[in-house]
Formats: C-alpha cells, structure tokens, sequence
C-alpha cells in the first residue's frame, strides 16, 4: 500500500486556526465556521490519498472549504450585494481628505468587517485570503482555481469598493471630515 | 552594473500592491523605493495603501481555532467516520 512521507495530522492541523478564521469571515457565524472546519477535515481525510506529497496542503484545504462554503451555506444565505462592480473607479480619489489613510487605523473590526460582508463574494473571498491572511497571490490562485491575473484584478476592485465604504463611513461618522469645497 | 531606468508612475502602480505586501522581489523593491523617494503622488497612494492593508491585517489575528472544535476533530482523527 502507498504510504504517505508525511501524515494527516502533520499536514492539516496547523492550518486549523486559518481556516476557523476563514470560515468565520465567510459565514459570519462562530458556529457555522466550526461546522465547516470539522467538515473540511472531514472531507479532506476522505480525499487524503489524491493529496499529493509536497504540494500545497493550505490551498488545498482552503479549497475544500471553500468549496464546501459554496455548497452548503452560501446558497442559504447571502443575497446579491447590490454593488455594480464596473461603477467602481479605477484611481483613488484625489479630493480624499485624508490621503495617507489614517483613518482606517481609527475604525473598530466590526466596522471593517461589516464593510467586508457586503462585498460580492468574488471579491470578498480573494480580499479574505490576501490582505486578511496574508496568502501570496500564487496560492490565492490555487485555492480558488482562478488565474493568478484574476487574482490581482479581483484584488485590487474589491480593495477599492472597500476603501469607499470605509471612508464613506469614517466620513459620515466624523472621524474623518469631508475637505471643504472648492471655490 | 547595468543601470535600469527608473520606474514611471504608471509601473509603480502596476507594482504597488505587491510592494505593500512585501511581495516584491528585492531589486524591484529598490527601483519602487527611489520611485516613491522622488514622487510625493505614489508616496502618498502607497501610504494610502499600507495603512488600508495594515488595518485589514489586524483582524482576526488573534482569533483562534475554538478548544471544543480541536477536541472534536481529534476524536474524529482518532476513530475515522467509515465511508458513507
């Protein structure tokens, strides 16, 4: 019989707090993160022996979560955003009144996660793995079965509808004021 | 040595986000670093950007994988579910 270099739980287990926290952003729920973990391990052992030696074993682990958050939760749950992707400019905004972002730094996690949720899931998912977890574009790519461009474009939209709810917000809310108009 | 040309504002932009995630291969850090020493725009877009990713990255960072889901995954390790 084939035998493994490595084991299961040698390669699985210390990816366990990123994909909880994955599947904490994805559902939005302690609860549902730690039914789709207990569920990606449970599929990943099923599968353990197409996994081959050497290769990624987070991108494929965040593959089988992700795919199973597709499956089993996000059809129940989340509805079309509304966010129309191709409204979104291209270049930032040169009347920001606070061009070094310093703002971002003064707005609570609930705030930035709530902003978070509301984007389209193909932006969210990518913003998820690389700026959340820090994953290099490559892997990002692999997990989610998308070209690594796909990657940096989808990257870089969803980074700017975000850095525009958040100002907006941070605007709205007075911990950045607005630049006084022109005259 | 061969001297490159320096960057445009247009390839910096190409490169920032991988700049800002440190990304970027050490000589083309460099060239990204001269460009943003001489241009006040893409020093101010890459701060932008740094503090927007550095604000991102600190969510959830201490959030952990829950004690009971451990627990119950290495129960479901030690007696594996036979296949359905």
């Amino acid at each position: 019989m084939f035998s493994h270099p490595t084991s299961f739980d040698d390669e699985v287990l210390p990816h366990l707090d990123l994909l909880y926290r994955v599947g904490l952003r994805l559902t939005g729920d302690p609860a549902a993160a730690e039914d789709l973990v207990q569920e990606t391990v449970l599929k990943a052992l099923r599968a353990w022996s197409s996994f081959r030696p050497g290769s990624n074993a987070r991108a494929w682990l965040v593959t089988i979560l992700r795919n199973q958050f597709i499956n089993t939760w996000r059809k129940q749950k989340r509805a079309p955003t509304g966010i129309d992707p191709e409204s979104i400019p291209d270049q930032p905004d040169r009347n920001n009144p606070d061009p070094e972002g310093r703002f971002f730094a003064e707005l609570v996690d609930e705030t930035v996660t709530e902003a978070l949720d509301a984007l389209p899931d193909d932006f969210r998912e990518v913003v998820i793995l690389s700026d959340l977890e820090g994953l290099p574009y490559a892997e990002v790519a692999e997990a989610l079965a998308i070209p690594v461009g796909t990657v940096k474009s989808r990257l870089f939209r969803g980074r700017r509808i975000l850095q525009g709810t958040l100002r907006r917000y941070a605007e709205e809310t007075g911990v950045i004021r607005p630049r006084e108009e022109q005259r | 040595m061969t001297e490159q040309p320096d960057w445009d504002c247009r390839r910096a932009g190409e490169e920032l986000d991988a700049f800002v995630r440190g990304d970027l291969p050490l000589a083309e850090a460099g060239r990204m670093q001269s460009h943003l020493d001489r241009c006040g725009h893409c020093a101010e877009v890459a701060r932008y950007e740094q503090a927007f990713r550095d604000r991102l990255r600190a969510i959830d960072t201490d959030t952990c994988c829950p004690e009971a889901l451990l627990q119950r995954i290495r129960d479901l390790l030690a007696s594996p579910p036979r296949e359905s």
